[in-house]
C-alpha cells in the first residue's frame, strides 16, 4: 500500500479511530496523545498490512492493542448524570443520543467497552473472540451482561 | 432509537483531532509507548554495563589485592551476564503495537517484557551492587589505612562493619531498585495484569 493510499484509507475509516479514544482517554490532553500514538503506530505498520483483513479490522485491532497499552493518565472522570459529556468534549460534535450512549458505555470496564464497539460495529461473537483474545462463549456471556447494563442506563432512548 | 442505529451515526468531526490528522507531520511523532521507554532504558543499561566492565578491566590489573580482584571478578562476570540478558530482551522487544496480536497476546507480550526487565534489576540489586559495594569497601579501607588487607580485615570491628554493611546494603540495593521499578512501571503494570484478568473474568 502505498504513502498516498495508505492516508486516504485511514481518513476514511478515521471514525473508528475518533470513537475509540472517545470511549476510552480520561481528558483532553489524553484524547490528543492517544489519537497522535494510533495515527503514529498506523503509520509505522501499515508497510505489513497486506490485505488479508479488511483495514477497518487492522485498524481496529492497532487502536485496541495501542489503547490498551498506552499510559493513559490516571484523572479519571466519574460519569455521573449530572456531567454533561459535552463538558468533556467540547470539540467534538455528535448528537445528544450519541453522547448518552458514549456515557453510558464509559460506566463499563475498559474490556467490556472494547467487545460492545466491536459488536455495535458489526463484528460477530467469533470476530470479536479473535480480536480480544478470549472464547466465543465468554465474548457471548459479556455482551449479555453488558447489554443488560446498558439497557437500564439507556431505558428511554 | 436502537442502540445500534445511534452507534452508526456519523460522530461528526472533532475539530482538534481533525487538526492533528492535517498536520500529517507523522515521522516527526514521538512515541509515547511504555514499552519504548522500556526500550530505552535497556540500551541505557547496556551501555552503562559496557561502561563499568570498562572500568573494571585496568582495575584488576592495577590493585593487586586478591580479595578485590575475586570480588572485581564477580563483578565482571555478572555484569557480562547481566548485559546479555538485557540484550536479548532489548532485541526481542518490537516497540510497534502489533497488528496481528490479539488484544489479550499483546498485554501479555507488554506485561512479560516489563518482568524479564525486572527480573534483571533483581539480579543487579541482589549481587552486582553489594559485590561492587564490598570490592569498594576493602579497597578504600585498605587505602586509607595503609594497611595489608589481612591487617585491615583483621580488626574484628573492621568485619563487623564490613558484615553491617553487607546487611544494609543488600537489602537497601534490592529494594531501592525494586521502588525504583515500581516508580517507573507500577501503576502501568497493574493496570496490565488487572486488564488480562479481566479478559478473563
Amino acid at each position: 500500500m502505498s504513502e498516498k493510499e495508505f492516508l486516504s484509507q485511514l481518513k476514511e475509516h478515521q471514525n473508528i479511530i475518533y470513537k475509540l479514544v472517545h470511549l476510552y482517554a480520561n481528558s483532553e490532553e489524553d484524547k490528543k496523545d492517544l489519537y497522535q500514538e494510533i495515527v503514529l503506530q498506523a503509520w509505522k505498520t501499515y508497510s505489513a498490512f497486506r490485505g488479508e483483513a479488511k483495514f477497518s479490522t487492522w485498524l481496529y485491532r492497532l487502536c485496541l492493542n495501542t489503547i490498551f497499552t498506552f499510559q493513559r493518565k490516571t484523572n479519571r472522570i466519574e460519569y455521573t448524570d449530572t456531567l454533561k459529556y459535552e463538558q468533556q468534549y467540547s470539540s467534538t460534535s455528535t448528537s445528544d443520543e450519541a453522547e448518552r450512549l458514549y456515557k453510558a458505555i464509559r460506566t463499563l470496564p475498559e474490556t467490556e467497552r472494547a467487545v460492545i464497539s466491536l459488536h455495535l460495529d458489526g463484528y460477530d461473537n467469533k470476530e470479536v473472540s479473535e480480536l480480544i483474545g478470549i472464547t466465543s462463549n465468554l465474548v457471548g456471556v459479556k455482551l449479555h451482561r453488558i447489554k443488560q447494563h446498558l439497557a437500564t442506563l439507556l431505558k428511554d432512548i | 432509537m436502537n442502540i445500534k442505529n445511534i452507534w452508526d451515526q456519523p460522530s461528526g468531526s472533532d475539530t482538534e483531532l481533525n487538526k492533528l490528522f492535517e498536520q500529517k507531520d507523522f515521522r516527526n511523532l514521538q512515541s509515547k509507548l511504555p514499552l519504548e521507554k522500556l526500550k530505552k532504558n535497556l540500551f541505557m543499561s547496556l551501555l552503562l554495563a559496557i561502561l563499568i566492565t570498562a572500568v573494571y578491566l585496568p582495575l584488576f590489573y592495577f590493585i593487586h589485592i586478591w580479595q578485590v580482584q575475586v570480588a572485581l571478578c564477580i563483578g565482571i562476570l555478572f555484569n557480562i551476564f547481566v548485559g546479555v540478558d538485557t540484550w536479548k530482551l532489548y532485541k526481542n522487544i518490537n516497540v510497534n503495537v502489533s497488528t496481528t496480536n490479539s488484544l489479550k497476546d499483546e498485554l501479555q507480550k507488554n506485561y512479560s517484557s516489563f518482568q524479564k526487565w525486572w527480573r534483571i534489576q533483581e539480579r543487579l540489586g541482589l549481587f552486582v551492587y553489594p559485590i561492587a559495594a564490598t570490592g569498594g569497601f576493602i579497597l578504600g579501607g585498605v587505602e586509607g589505612s595503609g594497611k595489608s588487607v589481612e591487617a585491615f580485615l583483621y580488626n574484628p570491628k573492621m568485619l563487623l562493619v564490613l558484615l553491617v554493611t553487607l546487611l544494609v546494603l543488600v537489602p537497601l540495593c534490592y529494594f531501592g531498585a525494586k521502588w525504583m521499578f515500581n516508580f517507573a512501571y507500577g501503576k502501568h503494570l497493574k493496570k496490565l495484569k488487572a486488564t488480562i484478568d479481566e479478559l478473563n473474568d
